[in-house]
């Protein structure tokens, strides 16, 4: 297997569209259940080591709430959606139709953000497989609040055995005025290798 | 009106429970949290309407339209669902779906749907 598996430049901007428009899915999706606006910001895609990752910045504030759904079969991984504490719980409250500053966070706040996951990531996951001419098969979501402070406390669970690079696509989405902020991440396992190459033939379909 | 809700999200029954109430004043609605306790009870309950989520526990959703299928009684099937994939949307069709949502559903999108389907 390479020991630095590299997307060209046409793949990786190729992904970075397809994860682009899904969230750009997501970010509607969103918007239309809460009734808010929602800021997307443009995604980035990288190869990271596992014992080199990227830092979250963002998410260096403490207990974080993750949905994370595996996915197996023509694309497989797992997909997150990370959530500020904080705006977690006012999220929960927007699906619901609850008054902010309830202070709680019951089986119902939990089951409405297991779901809004799952919608989120199935609707970007659903774009790229269908683009890549795939199809995957879904474990349930699962929720789960973690302490967090850089990918590797996000993710560490998450890596597959003798795994040693992810592709790490990854999305902001925010909503300035109630505090909420979150990130989507694709992290895409199996050998890289086949993922560039089914990226690269949906570019050239002749 | 006899209308059954599955779905494994508590999140997502309320909210189609409350477009069917509204849509269908009257109508006898049943909630499963399982697809599997759903196949069990349908042909006793009878009902004329189901709404079914794809991705659920034990049972996967086109797993319950196939069972479903070999029942005697076939009452329309609306899915509603966050696997929005070409290969989902075409297996539904082959398991004659009446209609296929996407998740997310507000309230308005859904009683919508469900006010031109109940006057069909």
């Amino acid at each position: 297997m390479n020991d630095n598996p590299t997307p060209s430049p046409a793949a990786l901007d190729a992904l970075c569209e397809l994860v682009n428009i899904g969230v750009g899915r997501a970010a509607a999706a969103l918007a239309e259940l809460t009734g808010r606006t929602v800021a997307i910001a443009v995604p980035t895609v990288e190869v990271v080591r596992f014992d080199h990752p990227s830092q979250v910045a963002d998410l260096q504030q403490g207990i974080t709430l993750r949905v994370s759904q595996a996915f197996t079969g023509g694309l497989s991984g797992q997909a997150l959606l990370i959530l500020n504490s904080q705006g977690a719980q006012r999220l929960a409250e927007l699906l619901l139709g609850k008054p902010p500053g309830d202070g709680s966070f019951d089986a119902n706040d939990q089951a409405a953000l297991l779901e809004l996951g799952n919608i989120i990531i199935g609707g970007v996951i659903g774009r790229l497989v269908d683009h890549l001419g795939v199809s995957v098969n879904y474990d349930l979501p699962m929720l789960q609040l973690r302490g967090v402070s850089d990918v590797v406390d996000l993710i560490s669970d998450l890596v597959g055995p003798g795994q040693t690079h992810l592709l790490l696509m990854r999305a902001s989405l925010s909503i300035a005025a109630e505090h909420i902020s979150g990130y989507l991440i694709l992290l895409a396992g199996g050998p890289l290798e086949e993922l560039f190459q089914k990226i690269e033939s949906s570019l050239n379909p002749c | 009106m006899k209308i059954a809700i599955i779905d494994d999200s508590v999140f997502m029954r309320r909210l189609v429970r409350a477009a069917f109430a509204q849509a269908s004043p009257g109508a006898e609605i049943t909630e499963f949290a399982e697809a599997e306790t759903a196949l069990a009870e349908l042909p006793a309950l009878a009902p004329d309407l189901i709404t079914v989520d794809m991705l659920m526990p034990k049972l996967h959703g086109l797993e319950f339209l196939a069972r479903l299928r070999q029942q005697a009684r076939q009452p329309r099937v609306i899915v509603v669902t966050a696997d929005i994939q070409k290969s989902i949307r075409e297996r539904c069709a082959e398991l004659g779906v009446t209609e296929f949502i996407e998740k997310p559903i507000t309230f308005d999108k859904l009683h919508a749907t469900l006010t031109r389907l109940l006057a069909a």
